[in-house]
């Protein structure tokens, strides 16, 4: 049996009791704005960021925020440099590769295009740094598989839990600003420019936000837990490079084979912590699929409206969130929602639901053709 | 152990001209608008292991790389930068590294597990062992694997990037195996040694290896390390090399030669800094 030990994560929700009361009030704050210009046009959407008095683009911010982030976790969970030494590494990120964006964007500036490579970057530079930092075992990979990549990044922390080849994973999901990624989806025309209301009638797209989020598993032999990682499944269609069939065959797919991996019924699950990005078409999808596998609508509800659209990180991120939110013995509502879409039939939860255990299905869906479904439980202690 | 059905493998060193576009566009020029030179090399390379053979839909798909697409990368930093452009829509989906992977699937189409992994050095090995421990659990039933890197100009700050001396020569490859739990059909076998190794370790592990054994070194072996591993070492070993320029991805290149055109058992050997894993390959 693969635990899910608990972890902690760094996000514009601010810190535990802080989010928990924002989670159990359906309250959020997002008081940050980011601008860029579009045919001398300039454009203003909110954004969620990490709040940060020190912040600045500098190469080691990202760093510090791991290391923190790793660190609070490691002393949450009490793990012992021993424990350490047998954890792999899993990371999930959408960003191209951050770590050398910053320096080719402040070389560019510099105009230093020959200079300033004084040491290795590429991907997995933050693994690399976090397996040194932490003295972990020295099995790492870094996903980028849009969206999905840390809820992948936990299905195959479970894989090689169950192999035993590692007795512990560490698995960081980690997006923060970055201007291209940004303007990216500006020129996509995917943004919405105050707020994000997943499966409202008046949905007008996703609000970007970043979390860095360190979630530890490992098998009940070597450490217990309430909380119980049963399966996942991650599946690729190839309808569209940026988005789910809007019919919801891929995700209905994919949440199918999720339940029959964990070997539980679609009416076992207690709640379902949707995707919901509050794209016209992904939240579509997204309702169409569940109908494929739910004979009526489950508990559902998004998270994105606390903490924005997370990208990378939001496998991992939203996790974490919704463990803290049954250990506090509720399940959250969704923010923003107003009105109910005809097409779409089905209603997120708009306030908190009392529960404290059961099975929890976590839904992830991606650019590239990418959809990924996990199944866990909470038990009685 | 795990068994290796197809292997397919694209691969150039600095200096030589590999037009991948036109190679590309001969297999399907339907699909070279909105892919780039990165995808198509990962297209072209898998091609090559796959050709016009059907696979099964449920086949997983796991690519590798040690860099990633930076060359659409660096056509966004200078539409940021230098144009004061926001970013092509295609050069930004094209970014997210597993742009590749979703041509790849959509070209064989694959419906399966789609997975774009890297890591700091020894990434072929991290992915292969993650490969091998989902087809022994049962997880996947065959996996097509992939390790995809491209030359970067200019090659200077690249040889910088890679943490490689000035002298190295760089290279680049896409190079692909079909992966099977089955034996029936199969090239060879492969087998991931599980335990991480110092060198020491190495040693110590080369003691029970046979001496029909070949043994190949990963890119990264320096000369003195292959000496510390081979000294002392009571038996006089048969060395496997295969000319290569230097990329993260490279060893999945010496392993599909070696199926190509060896014969009998091989030891593969690699380091990124103190830690090293190995691989075995059987020849069927």
């Amino acid at each position: 049996m693969i635990t899910i030990l608990g972890g902690e994560i760094l996000s514009a929700l601010g810190k535990k009791e802080e989010r928990l009361q924002h989670l159990s009030d359906t309250t959020y704050r997002v008081d940050t704005k980011k601008m860029t210009t579009v045919l001398d046009e300039e454009l203003s959407f909110s954004y969620y960021s990490i709040d940060d008095e020190e912040r600045n683009s500098a190469l080691s911010i990202p760093l510090r925020y791991l290391e923190e982030v790793v660190q609070k976790a490691i002393d949450k969970l009490s793990l012992s440099s021993d424990d350490l030494s047998r954890c792999g590494l899993f990371v999930g990120s959408a960003s191209n590769d951050l770590s050398l964006s910053l320096p080719l964007g402040q070389n560019y500036d510099n105009s230093q295009v020959e200079n300033i490579a004084c040491e290795r970057i590429g991907n997995g530079f933050y693994a690399d740094h976090l397996t040194k930092h932490f003295g972990l075992n020295e099995f790492s990979l870094t996903y980028n598989t849009a969206c999905t990549s840390s809820a992948n990044a936990v299905i195959d922390a479970g894989s090689m839990l169950e192999s035993g080849v590692i007795d512990y994973a560490l698995v960081v999901g980690f997006e923060m600003f970055a201007p291209i990624s940004f303007e990216g989806f500006v020129a996509m025309q995917l943004l919405s420019p105050e707020k994000i209301a997943p499966f409202d009638r008046d949905r007008q797209g996703i609000v970007l936000g970043e979390a860095v989020s360190a979630l530890f598993l490992s098998r009940d032999d070597a450490a217990s837990s309430s909380w119980h990682f049963l399966s996942g499944d991650s599946r690729c269609e190839t309808e569209s490079v940026t988005g789910a069939n809007p019919d919801g065959s891929g995700i209905s797919a994919v949440i199918g084979a999720a339940l029959t991996k964990a070997d539980v019924k679609a009416s076992d699950i207690s709640a379902v912590k949707a995707h919901g990005t509050a794209s016209a078409l992904n939240d579509m999808a997204e309702i169409n699929g569940m109908k494929q596998v739910f004979d009526s609508a489950p508990d559902f509800f998004s998270l994105k409206p606390y903490i924005g659209h997370t990208l990378g990180s939001c496998g991992t991120s939203e996790l974490l969130l919704m463990l803290e939110c049954v250990d506090a013995g509720f399940v959250p509502g969704t923010p923003n929602f107003i009105n109910r879409d005809e097409a779409l039939d089905w209603t997120p939860l708009q306030v908190q639901k009392s529960c404290a255990t059961g099975i929890f299905m976590l839904n992830y869906f991606g650019f590239g053709g990418n959809n990924t479904s996990l199944v866990i439980e909470k038990v009685e202690t | 152990m795990i068994y290796i059905r197809k292997i397919g493998s694209v691969n150039a060193q600095e200096g030589e001209e590999l037009d991948v576009k036109a190679a590309w566009k001969a297999v399907s020029p339907k699909m070279i608008r909105r892919t780039d030179r990165f995808i198509q090399l990962s297209l072209l390379g898998a091609y090559e292991a796959i050709g016009d053979s059907a696979l099964d839909k449920n086949t997983a798909l796991y690519m590798a790389s040690g860099q990633g697409n930076l060359a659409v990368f660096k056509r966004l930093r200078d539409q940021r930068y230098i144009n004061k452009q926001p970013p092509k829509p295609v050069d930004f989906i094209n970014s997210l590294s597993n742009t590749a992977g979703f041509y790849v699937a959509q070209f064989f189409d694959l419906y399966g597990k789609n997975l774009n992994v890297s890591r700091q050095g020894l990434v072929v090995e991290n992915t292969l062992l993650l490969a091998q421990v989902d087809l022994e659990l049962g997880k996947e039933e065959q996996i097509l694997l992939g390790g995809v890197d491209e030359l970067q100009e200019p090659v200077s700050f690249t040889k910088r990037t890679l943490g490689v001396s000035d002298e190295t020569l760089l290279g680049e490859g896409s190079n692909w195996m079909l992966l099977s739990a089955q034996e029936q059909g199969s090239l060879a076998s492969v087998d991931v040694i599980k335990k991480q190794m110092n060198i020491t370790g190495v040693k110590e592990y080369l003691q029970g290896v046979n001496s029909a054994s070949k043994l190949a070194f990963g890119q990264r072996c320096s000369k003195e390390v292959i000496d510390e591993i081979l000294d002392g070492d009571a038996i006089e070993r048969s060395l496997y090399h295969v000319p290569c320029g230097f990329y993260e991805t490279a060893a999945l290149y010496t392993l599909n030669r070696f199926i190509k055109e060896g014969e009998g058992e091989l030891l593969f050997i690699d380091n990124f800094g103190d830690s090293f894993r190995l691989i075995k390959v059987n020849l069927l």
